[in-house]
């Protein structure tokens, strides 16, 4: 039977309702599940045997209602409107059945056919709960199939009752005949809003477990909560613990094993230096991509584990008074003390954050975080330079976080991050293992595909920069005439104002491109021990605030560029760029002239600042009168807050209209 | 009164709910004019309120727990 003939089953859903289970359980497909919003971004299709008979089942995007505005919303509506399907099977949570009566209802008026599959049956039963197929059936007016999809006996239930749905050559004649719901009276016409259930089902009594009132006890959860990102940070980047330790066997045996041994086949074959050189090059950057992999993997396995479970929302609802306080929440904050182990997988982590506005913001400031790439550069300069070396990098790390700190408060002011919103706060459960591996080998397999890809060829130009002179000849790696070298004679201009003004510095800064620890390793190559009398101390402060604060790594540019987009994983590189050589300057005149220039320098500081925020809100003519627009707003908004309106007429005017309502909603805390 | 004024563990009946663009969403979550609701318990540093409606649990902010109004049920 040719794939265009089956008949098609769309599955249609809340977010979190199962959905994706129900698929997978149908095709024996992989898509990704999880606790996370818009994790099944877009329609995936695959073909289902039921039985006897074969049927192609549409998985969609979760949704909360079908009049919803957001992306992958409209992608369900269109496809629910497109009608080319035999049925729509609408999926739904036993524990929180009566939130999908309404998009039952809007489904079935404009499905051909529609049917309810109710999941989580067994923990309903478990809470004192029911769901009577039956009498939910009459009370909806669409067959309805009670099931508990981790079971077997669930999945076989499942088939036999979409085969008899659809199958057979007379698929009209075997239909149920349309049932007039009889709660349709209960609900309004064309309101989403209150579509109650009133036979066949109930949601029975749930208290808290014991595990859950000890997550929500403040003096356990805070505790717990920087504990956990502890764990878990030490656990991938600890010394001598699995992540670290992978990272090494996987770096070295494909950039030492796999490419020192094929370089020396084409060496001993007599083939030319340069294609020895490529060799050597290429296995190195795939080796050193190829290491991320067991960090990556850890972080996102323990993130998996927590999200599913509903810990990370219970410790995150807990946390939030906090941390809203710097424009971040709980999820956030994980993410970025992640970044002090590797950029560019914290970034891969803020897949799952609240909304997009906090992923950008997250991904601006987790630049500033110093990740352990840098501590070499760090390491070196400090032993060279302090007498107590330990103690200097604990401070530079300080600064580190004060800077991302600052960026934080910085954005949380120039772009909020979008008003409200309302989290589900999950039960406490047991997360399955077996879904947490195939979800991680799903995403291993993306990582692999779009990240080591873009960044192999990245490397590889650079090498082509670093090997080859502008006639084209091989030079080898870093000799004399290559393209990279006369570039960096260039550049090296850009370091005069730090005090710096050796040209190999600055190669040494650009080869941070590729990974930060080569920093260190250029540096060591071109200096050895005679770092002091290369740079002065001053220069050597400067250049560790440009390492702290210039961009990461291209690895964590294409992972920022996967997450926010690449116009704005640039954009934050640019920026990241020229704060970074700013504040090295700054650094560089404090050193030098001493405490007279401090308050100039402050000062110039401030203004820079200050431009920066102006040139940003004005961007663009309508970014300008909205920014002003809400100022005056939260302004006025202050006065009345302050009983003071009381005194003064009511405007009037449309674009008051709205200050107006604003108006009402801030006094009736007052006289309620 | 609104959400903010009730206690942990309390039960009230939603009397309206102005969130602007939130109010659907909220009506989904079970939080809509005539709806029961119980305040489970508000998070540390001033933070959110943990609400169940009708067996979802939801957290909101202050602001917007401000903009929910009800009338406190009796036990």
């Amino acid at each position: 039977m040719k794939e265009s003939v089956l008949p098609r089953i769309l599955l249609v859903g809340h977010p979190n309702c199962g959905k994706s289970t129900i698929f997978n359980l149908l095709t024996g497909g992989h898509a990704k599940t999880g606790n996370w919003h818009g994790v099944t971004v877009g329609a995936s299709e695959k073909t289902a045997s039921l039985g006897k008979l074969r049927a192609s089942v549409i998985d969609l995007p979760g949704i909360y209602a079908l009049g919803a505005p957001s992306m992958e919303e409209r992608c369900t509506r269109d496809e629910v409107e497109g009608g080319r399907y035999a049925l729509a099977a609408v999926v739904a949570d036993a524990l929180t059945l009566p939130r999908s009566a309404a998009l039952l209802r809007h489904t079935a008026e404009r499905a051909p056919r529609t049917v309810l599959i109710v999941t989580m049956c067994d923990l309903l039963a478990r809470q004192g709960g029911f769901a009577d197929e039956k009498k939910l059936s009459k009370e909806l007016g669409v067959p309805v199939l009670c099931i508990s999809a981790r079971r077997r006996a669930g999945a076989k239930r499942l088939k036999a009752f979409l085969a008899d749905l659809l199958g057979g050559d007379d698929v009209n004649a075997r239909s149920r005949p349309p049932q007039k719901a009889s709660s349709a009276q209960g609900c309004k016409k064309g309101d989403a809003l209150a579509c109650p259930i009133r036979e066949g089902y109930f949601a029975g009594k749930r208290g808290e477990s014991r595990a859950e009132r000890l997550l929500f006890d403040p003096r356990i959860a805070l505790p717990l909560f920087f504990l956990t990102i502890a764990a878990v940070f030490f656990f991938a980047f600890g010394d001598h613990m699995p992540g670290v330790f992978l990272k090494e066997r996987i770096e070295s045996a494909v950039s030492d094993g796999a490419g020192g041994r094929l370089a020396f086949l084409v060496r001993g074959a007599g083939g030319a230096e340069a294609a020895a050189s490529f060799v050597e090059a290429f296995f190195g950057g795939l080796g050193m991509l190829l290491s991320f992999l067991p960090q990556i993997a850890i972080l996102f396995f323990a993130l998996f584990l927590m999200e599913e479970s509903g810990y990370m929302s219970a410790l995150a609802f807990m946390t939030d008074g906090l941390f809203r306080r710097v424009g971040l929440t709980g999820r956030a904050v994980f993410s970025l003390l992640m970044g002090f182990g590797c950029t560019a997988a914290a970034l891969l982590t803020t897949r799952g954050l609240e909304n997009e506005r906090l992923q950008r913001r997250v991904a601006f400031i987790l630049p500033y975080i110093p990740c352990s790439a840098k501590m070499p550069v760090f390491l070196t300069i400090a032993a060279a330079f302090f007498s107590r070396p330990f103690l200097a990098v604990v401070l530079i790390y300080a600064a580190g976080a004060a800077l991302a700190l600052t960026a934080a408060l910085v954005l949380a002011r120039v772009r909020p991050a979008g008003g409200e919103f309302v989290m589900e706060i999950a039960r406490l459960r047991l997360p399955s293992l077996g879904e947490a591996v195939k979800s991680l080998l799903f995403y291993l397999k993306q990582f692999i595909m779009k990240i080591v890809t873009t960044v192999s060829a990245v490397l590889i130009v650079m090498w082509l920069l670093l090997s080859f002179d502008f006639s084209f000849r091989f030079v080898g790696e870093g000799g004399a005439g290559c393209m990279a070298e006369m570039l960096c004679r260039a550049l090296k201009y850009l370091f005069y104002p730090m005090g710096i003004t050796d040209w190999r510095i600055a190669l040494s800064a650009l080869s941070g491109l590729a990974a930060k620890e080569s920093v260190a390793g250029m540096l060591s190559v071109v200096y050895g021990k005679a770092l002091p009398q290369a740079m002065s101390t001053a220069s050597a402060a400067a250049f560790t605030a440009f390492m702290l604060a210039c961009p990461p790594c291209v690895s964590a540019l294409a992972a920022a560029a996967r997450e926010i987009g690449k116009r704005r994983a640039l954009a934050a590189a640019a920026l990241g760029t020229v704060t970074a050589f700013a504040l090295a300057y700054a650094v560089y005149a404090v050193f030098t002239a001493g405490a007279l220039l401090l308050p100039a320098a402050g000062g110039a500081g401030l203004a820079f600042f200050a431009f920066g925020i102006k040139k940003r809100g004005g961007k663009k003519v309508e970014n300008i009168s909205r920014t002003r627009a809400r100022r005056a707003q939260r302004f006025h908004g202050q006065r009345i807050s302050a009983g003071l309106l009381r005194l003064l007429p009511p405007f009037k005017g449309k674009g008051d209209t709205r200050q107006r309502k604003k108006d009402g909603a801030e006094r009736s805390p007052l006289s309620g | 009164m609104d959400l903010c004024g009730l206690k942990a563990g309390e039960r009230a009946r939603i009397t309206g709910v102005e969130a602007g663009r939130l109010t659907e969403r909220l009506a989904l979550l079970n939080v809509y004019a005539g709806a029961t609701v119980t305040l489970v318990r508000r998070a540390p540093f001033g933070g959110n309120l943990l609400l169940e409606a009708g067996g979802v649990r939801l957290a909101v902010r202050k602001g917007l727990a401000a903009r929910i109004f009800c009338e406190k049920e009796e036990e």
